[in-house]
């Protein structure tokens, strides 16, 4: 009797523990999801808000082609041939390394179809509608993000894991974070007065007697944004999982024969293996619903799905439509989170 | 006090496997982590660097395996210089202390990863990892990964991963440290074997002198980046040739002694306490020269007898007290308090029902002996 009362005040005290936790995940997320799905079905108002009668009009509008649409059946041929020389200029290299990786060849595969399916798809859907277009462009730039700053961070992770002193250590970590005491808003306008016409890198460009660049509102400028946004989060977790790798591994592998291009993809990769997974998904998310970058650095002309839904709810008052690209937006988070951690590096993950 | 063997410099054509260090040092900043080390390993010797942490014996394989290089001398690996040439390129392969196993690879995996960076093909590789594995008896696990394996299991793959690559030296740092005893004992005897069948250079860093004594064909003490002593692991044991190897290397009774000459025609020494004890026959004559010397005698070799009786011709013989008597199971320990304070120690096997020390009791009055042939004098 005694062993069944104690079971059931531990749960007790652990529903107690749970409820202050499942309330605010109840009231700020799954009430207010909800609601965005409900609403995406709804009647837009004049002027902002629903009127409660059921219709499909803005999932129509989202998912069916646009009226200056080129997309037809020569589209889809062309998207395929973008497809395949983007896989192929993502395969070159791996030939060309193929002495190095012959293990690697199955991950420099995937890669390639990857690209080249990204950027078949992204053809279709910028020719499709307006919409289709919108979500193609966040999600490749998005992309591209995640690549560059995996390409700048990997290096500065190496280089600070490599420090002896822990307090050198210690001090780069807290210069990679220092932007974020800053407020956002702030840093992006300070990029965007050093990317203006008569900014410091214009002047500079000009010193050397070049001509003045047009940088602002330029897809640069909006990859620049995202990537000095992004860049910490790829940078923090590589540090991690480069600090907790077992570089014993490494001296063996170089031990048995292996050159240093080896050494990297067959063994220091796949000990990095989880923060590379956790840097990528962060960077991805953060940009993919990037506001301010693209509206204070691309000039508002290249939307993003942020200035997208901005423009429903806030200008064009047609809350239903932005509710169903809510609705999508989200959909397609979840599951390439999903695709992407849910099945192998999610239980390794920090 | 770095014992050479003679035949480092003939001129012979060095052979495969035979790896010479010539004037090594490794300096770290300011620390002098190995300090001008000469040693001449022989083709398919199995040779111990023993010493205690910090004392320069991993440093020493980490410059032989080409992880580090020395600060000044230079390594002959096969009578080729190392100097600047990469690990990866090095005829030698190494058994971390840690396994440093790949986790994200299957044990046959793992196996195969020296072979496959060389280029061999898929069909030589598969033979060759399963003979390694044959032979270190795992051909059972080859689809395992290292983290479904228990430590001795991991052992005996890290060990295959580098003999698959029929290195010309085999270097091994402190590979059993990370198991029990038992297991430690077991594997012990496995790489013994696997130096018999496999005919290659062992090159064994431990701390663990039973590791050391019942492995190898030649042990190098070291001790503060320097080699205190070279030889056989009799040699070792027997003669221990400065106060650090006789402390290091088993129990040892180490008693002050001044050099007395010699005393009816045998080397003899004059104890603290007054006593002539007489000494074998050194090789480079009869006599000890008359300073401050270490007598050094395995407890094992000395007897403790009733002061009453006569104690036998040719022998020291000492005059103490019993101070404890100390049993130990297999065997009982005896300490003997000399007349100026210093204590020997003695050990003798327990027979069945049978004191080794019949009826001596703590306090008794005793001799001390040992017959001459079991103590060797150390320069102190």
């Amino acid at each position: 009797m005694a062993l069944v009362t104690s079971a059931q005040r531990q749960r007790r005290r652990i529903a107690a523990l749970l409820t202050p936790g499942l309330t605010w995940i109840a009231l700020a997320y799954i009430v207010p999801g909800a609601l965005i799905v409900v609403y995406s079905l709804l009647t837009p108002k004049l002027g902002g808000g629903v009127i409660w009668e059921l219709t499909g009009d803005a999932w129509d509008e989202i998912t069916s082609k646009g009226r200056r649409s080129d997309a037809d059946w020569g589209t889809l041929g062309s998207a395929a041939v973008r497809a395949l020389a983007a896989a192929a200029i993502a395969t070159l290299p791996l030939v060309a390394g193929a002495r190095y990786l012959r293990r690697s060849a199955r991950g420099a595969l995937v890669v390639a179809t990857a690209l080249g399916g990204l950027a078949g798809i992204n053809h279709l859907a910028s020719s499709y509608n307006n919409y289709t277009a919108v979500f193609a462009r966040s999600v490749v730039w998005s992309v591209w993000a995640t690549a560059v700053c995996i390409g700048l961070a990997l290096p500065l992770a190496v280089f600070i894991s490599s420090r002896r002193s822990r307090i050198t250590k210690n001090a780069l970590l807290v210069a990679v974070m220092i932007p974020f005491w800053t407020s956002m808003l702030v840093r992006t306008f300070a990029i965007r007065f050093v990317l203006s016409n008569t900014g410091p890198l214009n002047n500079a460009i000009e010193s050397l007697g070049l001509d003045r660049q047009v940088f602002l509102n330029t897809r640069f400028a909006v990859l620049l944004g995202l990537v000095y946004t992004a860049l910490p989060f790829m940078v923090l977790p590589l540090y991690a999982a480069i600090e907790r790798s077992d570089r014993a591994q490494m001296e063996a592998a170089r031990d048995l024969g292996a050159k240093p291009p080896q050494v990297f993809l067959d063994v220091f990769v796949p000990l990095i293996r989880p923060g590379l997974t956790v840097g990528s998904v962060m960077v991805f998310v953060l940009s993919v619903s990037q506001y301010l970058v693209p509206t204070l650095l691309g000039g508002g002309k290249t939307n993003m799905i942020a200035n997208l839904l901005d423009l429903q709810f806030g200008e064009a008052f047609n809350w239903p439509l932005g509710a169903a690209v809510a609705t999508l937006f989200s959909l397609i988070t979840i599951l390439s989170l999903y695709f992407v951690v849910g099945r192998r590096d999610g239980a390794d993950l920090l | 006090m770095t014992h050479e063997s003679s035949d480092a410099s003939t001129g012979e054509r060095p052979e495969r496997g035979s790896v010479t260090l010539q004037g090594v040092t490794k300096r770290f900043g300011k620390t002098v982590a190995v300090d001008s080390i000469d040693l001449e390993v022989k083709p398919r010797e199995f040779i111990s660097l023993l010493g205690p942490s910090g004392c320069g014996k991993t440093t020493t394989l980490r410059m032989v395996s080409g992880f580090e290089e020395p600060t000044s001398g230079r390594i002959l690996i096969s009578g080729a210089d190392t100097t600047g040439v990469p690990p990866h390129k090095r005829r030698v392969n190494t058994v971390f202390q840690s396994y440093a196993l790949f986790e994200h690879m299957t044990v046959a995996e793992n196996v195969a990863f020296g072979l496959r960076v060389k280029g061999f093909d898929k069909s030589t590789t598969a033979t060759k990892v399963a003979e390694a594995l044959d032979l270190v008896r795992l051909a059972q696990f080859a689809q395992r990964r290292p983290a479904q394996l228990s430590g001795g299991q991991k052992q005996r793959v890290a060990l295959a991963r580098a003999i698959v690559n029929e290195p010309e030296v085999l270097l091994l740092d402190e590979p059993l440290s990370a198991l029990d005893l038992k297991l430690r004992q077991a594997m012990r005897h496995e790489l013994s074997r696997l130096h018999d069948e496999l005919g290659l250079t062992f090159i064994f860093v431990t701390h663990d002198q039973q590791e050391a004594i019942t492995m190898s064909d030649r042990i190098a003490v070291m001790d503060h980046g320097r080699i205190h002593q070279l030889g056989t692991p009799s040699e070792i044991y027997e003669r221990p040739a400065s106060r650090f190897v006789a402390d290091f290397i088993g129990e040892t009774n180490l008693l002050e002694v001044i050099g007395a000459g010699h005393s009816g025609g045998m080397p003899a020494v004059r104890m603290a306490t007054g006593e002539l004890v007489p000494l074998a026959e050194a090789d480079n004559g009869s006599t000890v020269p008359d300073r401050k010397l270490l007598l050094a005698v395995r407890p094992q070799r000395v007897t403790v007898t009733a002061a009453d009786q006569p104690s036998e011709p040719d022998q020291a013989a000492v005059a103490g007290q019993m101070a404890e008597l100390l049993f130990l199971g297999d065997s009982t320990r005896a300490t003997v308090m000399l007349a100026d304070g210093s204590q020997v120690v003695a050990l003798r096997y327990n027979d069945a029902g049978h004191h080794p020390f019949g009826q001596l009791r703590p306090g008794d009055p005793v001799t001390v002996g040992w017959s001459r042939d079991a103590a060797c004098v150390i320069e102190d």
